[in-house]
This record gives structure tokens, C-alpha cells and sequence, in this order.
């Protein structure tokens, strides 16, 4: 077996779920893999990962379930959509969405157990307090010259938060839009 | 439970408080005996020169946007810079409240949408802010003479750091909102969270009550969203998990038009700024460490002033005086030294000075809408006016009548006023026994009665004797004489 398992997932114990991985760049052989599915959070699958090295290259391939499309509900979409404000509806941005998720599954790799997470990479940096005086402001002209829009000194935005129209709505007016 | 956010606005400080109010079910046939549970969440503005997170000033009635940094307009590149006095001012409030102050504190991003937050997130403390656990004891004056101290307690869930919005104008007219980033409005803002419930099962399903803009629709607001909750679970229905905005014409909260169902925040760590540190001690200090570079809580500790609970029950101990008086004291700014310098000035009690104070002084300056600091009576005009009462020389009507008058021509002296007008009292014994005499023969039915036992009759005929002398007659002295005669 050309393959050599170097870092085991704690998953892969109890290995539930098998598949043909095709192999990375360096060889055109196949492996297969064991692999276990954990339970289904939300939406997603989450596999749990393997990192593999090759044994003739010694290089290290990531293993990740190929079960297929994650079924993405419609509803989380409209969230997502509606918290990100961006439209990624099409077949091309849920592929986008989903290989996005496939990507970061890798860190299921790393074995955290143990290690307090790291929230930032400052976190060893002592913060910097600044003394109580008045150092900066009074540009408000410089600063409304950046907007289209302004009224005596005012910038101008448009009334309130504009709901996003339902999701039906939104899928006629992007009918005709060449997204 | 009280739930305290230190919010800086543009700076602003902001304490969440969480407030179980257990109160009694208003409508008769509940089999449910639903009961209210409170959570208020508070934005208190930091007393600051600048700034949470840049050196821009913090100031009222600029002109729109001209206390602005580049920061505050989140222009990429910019980055927050925190301000030192406000974590002090976190402290000392946490020190206030007994909270329990974290010696490392996180700041993390709160995101939503909104054309007053340029940014598109808030910076703030969600998951490990400045202070948690506190304590507030409070006390209220109850019972049927509202003179009853009653001592409650409210647990402080936690203070945190937060940065606030700018404010926003809507013109409906023109379809359009204006905004100025100096700063949001308002020194102080509640935000309720309501929720019912039978006591000793699970907590109901809350809502956050926004637009509430004084102490007195506080209350209102929580009291109308309680019984609308419990009107709504009465009916077999469900209490959303919603935001609704009171409305103060009309008494009632309303649904809030711009949420959408629960709000997904998306909270993340800040990732330029790292944690917070304050130390306990100096001894606790890194070495080599900048002394403008560390939070020390030893120090705002004791530079901490008297606590208002504090001074209250200090001014009870050392004066006799009522509780309720304390809080009269206390509540009004510099009524406290005027009271004890006042103390100092005269050899009168204090029980007799402190109504002096609370009635006529702070009685003229509300009245005028005056700070103590305004009054045109100074303690020690106050004091010679009681000394001159004290020692006989004026009635307490009298007395009155020459504070208004040291009132109105602010830096007349009592004694000055007293001879200018004649208003000493008539302790002259032959002139009162005149004047008695004078009475007492004119009012022969009276005198018949009060021989016959009526003695509160003898009150009239002091009153008319008052009359004569427009009331400068020594009051013992009459009721001496008068008794002497009517027997």
C-alpha cells in the first residue's frame, strides 16, 4: 500500500463509511480509505479528515469524504444570503459555497484536544492604552468628500434598513439578471 | 438579576442589568399565575475627553460629523486604539457594583447592518467582558407613608466595553436617513427584556424592548409588555422572540419593523486588539512595565468617593435624621454640604435644620429650577436665620416669611430683614397683655366655652391675637396669658 497514515483522526477508530479516494497530484494509483461520518450538523456533513503521506513521494495528501454535494437547505441559503447581503444562489456559487466548506473541513485534522484555542495571533502582544487627549477629528470635510451623497455635513444613506424582499421575490428579479 | 454592558460610543459606557421582578398577577382568574422576569440592558456614556477606540473628542452639539476620525468613519487601513480612562472607569464601576473584575478581558466584533455603523460590526465584549457577578443594594421608600426604607438587592450579570453607533436622522419626507458619526445620542439608554413565566418552571420565551427614553416609561413599557405576554399565553398563544419598540403616545409596545427573526450576530474575536489586562496590585506588575501602560485596581479602589448607600446610612447615624431625608440628601447635588455646613454654623439639631433644607431650600430651588450651588441663601445666612428663630427672636411663621425674603433679595441678612421690617417677636409682656385683654373682651362666647372645657377654643383666640400683631407675637407668651385670663 503506497499510502502511509501518519496522523489518525480519532474518528477513523471506528471506521463506518468506505471510499475510493482518487490519488493527488504526484500518482495516478487509487486508495482506499476508511472513513467514518459523524452525525449530520444542520445541513452539513461533517466528515472528519485524515492527512495521508505517500510513501514513495513522502509528500502529504488530504483526505476528505467524497460523499457527494452537501444537501444545502434553502432556507440557510436565505440567511446566509441575508447576512452576508450577497447573492450566491446559482449552481456555480453553491458549488463556490460547498467547496468552501470542504476547504476549511481540513482543520478537523489538527488534534486540538487539550489546547486552549488561540483567538489572536496578538494574544502574547501587551495592549496598548492610549492617554485620554484629544489627538485627531475636525476633518469632517475631507471626510464627506468620500460620499456621494451628503446634505449639510450629513452623509446620506438610504431610509432605515431596506428589508430584503422574500426569497420568491428576489428569485424573479434575478430571472432575468445574467447572474 | 442585573446584567450590566459597559458601552463606550463613540464612546459610551453601557451596564446590562437583569432585573427579576416578581410582581403580582393583575388579572383575577389566572390559573397560571404568570409572573414578569426583567432584564434591563444599560448604555451608560464613559465620562471621557475621547473616544473609546480613536482621539477624537467627545463633546454635545457639534456641528455633524466634525468630531470624526478617520476610524470612527471606518476608512480601511484604521485601526482601534483603546482609551485608557475608559477601562478605568470600567473598573471603578465594576469596583461600585461588586463585580467580580476579569484580569483578562476579550473583545470581539458583533455584526449587523445599519448606515449609522460604517463598519458593519460593533466592537464589543461578548465573550469574556471587563467585570461579572455584581451586586447592587438599593433601597426604596415604601409602605402607606412612603417612609418605610425597604432594602432590595439586584445581581449584575456582567460590564463590558463597547462601542456605540453614530446617530442617524430620518427624513421621512425625502425618503432619505443623515448621519453624523459623532456620536449616538443619549448619556443613558434601557433596553428591556421581558419574558413570563409560572414560578419554578423554565423561563418564557423573551423580548427586547427598545425607544424607551426616560426612567418613568421604563416602567411602563416593562408593565405593558408583561401583561401583553401574559394576555397572549392566556389566549393559547406564543410569545415570539422578537424586538419591539415602545411606543410612549399610545402606552404600547409594537413590533419592531426591521427584524427578521433572530439575529445572527456573527461574533468573532477583534483581532486587532489583544486581550485586556488589568493588574490587581502593583506588586502584581510585570517588571519593567510603564506605569501609563497598567490598569490598577488597588488604586481606583481607593480613590473610589462615598458610595450614595454608604453616605446615606452615614448621614443617618451621625445626624439622627430619617431615612427618607437622606435620600432627599443625597439625591440632589451639593444639598449634603449645604446641610452640613449649615450644621456648622448653628447650635440647632440637626432633625430641626434638615426640614429646613429639604422643604424650603430645595422647595424655592425646584421651584426655579436651580442647582443648590445657584441659591441665593447661603448656609450661613441660613444658620443665623435658624439662630435668630432658636433664640426666640422670630416665630417659625415669621421665620418663613424672611427666607422668602432672603430669597428674593439674595444677600439680605436674616437680622437685616428683621429690623427693616419689624418682624421681631413682641415679647413685650405689657403690650401682648394688652392686646390679649382687648381679645378676650370681644369674644365672650369663647371665653364661656373654653371656661366650660373646650380648650381647643383657646387656639381661635391665639389666632386672632396673631392677627393683631400680624404674627410677631411670642406664642407661648399668648397661650400663657390668654390661659391666665380665660380661667
Amino acid at each position: 500500500m503506497p499510502w502511509l497514515v501518519t496522523e489518525k483522526h480519532p474518528a477513523f477508530v471506528e471506521p463506518v463509511d468506505e471510499r475510493r479516494i482518487p490519488g493527488g497530484p504526484h500518482h495516478s494509483c487509487s486508495v482506499s480509505v476508511q472513513l467514518r461520518t459523524t452525525q449530520p450538523k444542520g445541513a452539513f456533513e461533517v466528515i472528519e479528515c485524515c492527512v495521508l503521506v505517500c510513501s514513495l513521494c513522502a509528500s502529504p495528501h488530504m483526505v476528505v469524504s467524497a460523499t457527494g454535494p452537501a444537501q444545502i437547505p434553502a432556507d440557510l441559503v436565505d440567511k446566509l444570503e441575508r447576512l452576508a447581503l450577497v447573492d450566491f444562489r446559482t449552481k456555480q456559487g453553491l458549488g463556490c459555497l460547498e467547496k468552501a466548506i470542504r476547504f476549511a473541513d481540513q482543520l478537523h485534522v489538527v488534534d486540538t484536544s487539550g489546547i486552549e484555542p488561540m483567538d489572536s495571533v496578538l494574544e502574547d502582544r501587551a495592549l496598548y492604552l492610549r492617554s485620554d487627549a484629544v489627538t485627531e477629528g475636525d476633518c469632517a470635510e475631507e471626510l464627506l468628500q468620500l460620499s456621494k451623497n451628503t446634505v449639510e455635513e450629513y452623509f446620506v444613506a438610504p431610509p432605515g434598513n431596506i428589508p430584503l424582499p422574500k426569497r420568491e421575490e428576489r428569485a424573479a428579479i434575478l430571472k432575468h439578471s445574467e447572474f | 438579576h442585573l446584567v450590566m454592558c459597559l458601552n463606550q460610543c463613540i464612546n459610551k459606557a453601557r451596564y446590562k442589568l437583569i432585573r427579576v421582578f416578581k410582581g403580582p398577577c393583575h388579572l383575577e382568574d389566572d390559573p397560571m399565575q404568570l409572573v414578569g422576569v426583567v432584564g434591563l440592558e444599560i448604555h451608560a456614556q464613559i465620562n471621557s475627553k475621547t473616544k473609546l477606540f480613536s482621539g477624537s473628542q467627545v463633546r454635545f452639539s457639534d456641528p455633524p460629523n466634525s468630531l470624526v476620525s478617520f476610524f470612527d468613519g471606518s476608512l480601511p487601513g484604521t485601526l482601534p486604539v483603546l482609551n485608557r480612562r475608559c477601562v478605568e472607569a470600567a473598573v471603578m464601576t465594576a469596583l461600585a457594583l461588586n463585580c467580580t473584575i476579569n484580569r483578562k478581558s476579550l473583545f470581539d466584533r458583533k455584526h449587523y447592518f445599519y448606515a449609522d455603523l460604517p463598519a458593519g460590526y460593533q466592537i464589543t465584549q461578548q465573550r469574556r467582558p471587563i467585570a461579572v457577578d455584581g451586586i447592587l443594594t438599593y433601597s426604596l421608600l415604601g409602605g402607606k407613608k412612603r417612609n418605610q426604607v425597604i432594602r432590595k438587592t439586584a445581581n449584575i450579570t456582567q460590564i463590558q466595553l463597547e462601542q456605540d453607533s453614530g446617530k442617524s436622522l430620518h427624513d421621512d419626507v425625502r425618503s432619505q436617513t443623515l448621519i453624523d458619526l459623532n456620536r449616538a445620542e443619549g448619556q443613558l439608554r434601557v433596553d428591556a427584556n421581558v419574558s413570563v413565566h409560572t414560578p419554578g418552571e423554565p423561563l418564557g420565551t423573551r423580548t427586547e424592548v427598545k425607544n424607551i427614553n426616560s426612567t418613568r416609561y421604563l416602567a411602563r413599557a416593562i408593565d405593558y409588555e408583561i401583561q401583553r405576554q401574559i394576555k397572549v399565553l392566556q389566549r393559547g398563544g406564543k410569545v415570539q422572540n422578537e424586538t419591539r419598540a415602545y411606543d410612549s403616545k399610545s402606552g404600547e409596545t409594537i413590533p419592531m419593523r426591521d427584524k427578521e427573526g433572530l439575529q445572527d450576530y456573527r461574533f468573532m474575536p477583534e483581532p486587532n486588539l489583544p486581550p485586556l489586562i488589568v493588574y490587581e496590585e502593583n506588586a502584581s506588575l510585570p517588571t519593567g512595565i510603564d506605569a501609563c501602560q497598567a490598569v490598577v485596581v488597588q488604586q481606583i479602589r481607593e480613590g473610589l468617593p462615598e458610595l450614595p448607600g454608604v453616605k446615606r446610612d452615614r448621614l443617618v447615624q451621625t445626624y439622627g435624621i430619617l431615612p427618607e431625608h437622606s435620600f432627599t440628601l443625597v439625591n440632589e447635588d451639593g444639598l449634603v454640604e449645604y446641610f452640613e455646613a449649615v450644621l456648622k454654623a448653628t447650635k440647632k439639631e440637626p432633625r430641626k435644620v434638615i426640614g429646613w433644607v429639604t422643604n424650603e431650600l430645595l422647595g424655592h430651588l425646584k421651584q426655579q429650577d436651580m442647582s443648590v450651588s445657584q441659591s441665593p441663601v447661603s448656609p450661613p445666612a441660613l444658620a443665623e436665620l435658624l439662630e435668630l428663630q432658636e433664640s426666640g427672636h422670630i416665630s417659625s411663621s415669621v421665620a418663613k416669611q424672611v427666607f422668602q425674603e432672603m430669597w428674593r433679595s439674595s444677600g439680605s441678612t436674616a437680622s437685616k430683614i428683621i429690623q427693616e421690617q419689624d418682624l421681631g417677636l413682641v415679647s413685650d409682656t405689657a403690650q401682648l397683655h394688652s392686646i390679649c385683654q382687648k381679645v378676650v373682651d370681644s369674644h365672650p362666647d369663647e371665653v364661656d366655652a373654653i371656661r366650660n372645657g373646650n380648650k381647643k377654643v383657646l387656639n381661635k383666640l391665639m389666632g386672632l391675637v396673631q392677627k393683631e400683631t400680624k404674627g410677631r407675637a411670642d406664642p407661648v407668651l399668648v397661650r400663657e396669658i390668654l390661659q391666665e385670663k380665660t380661667s
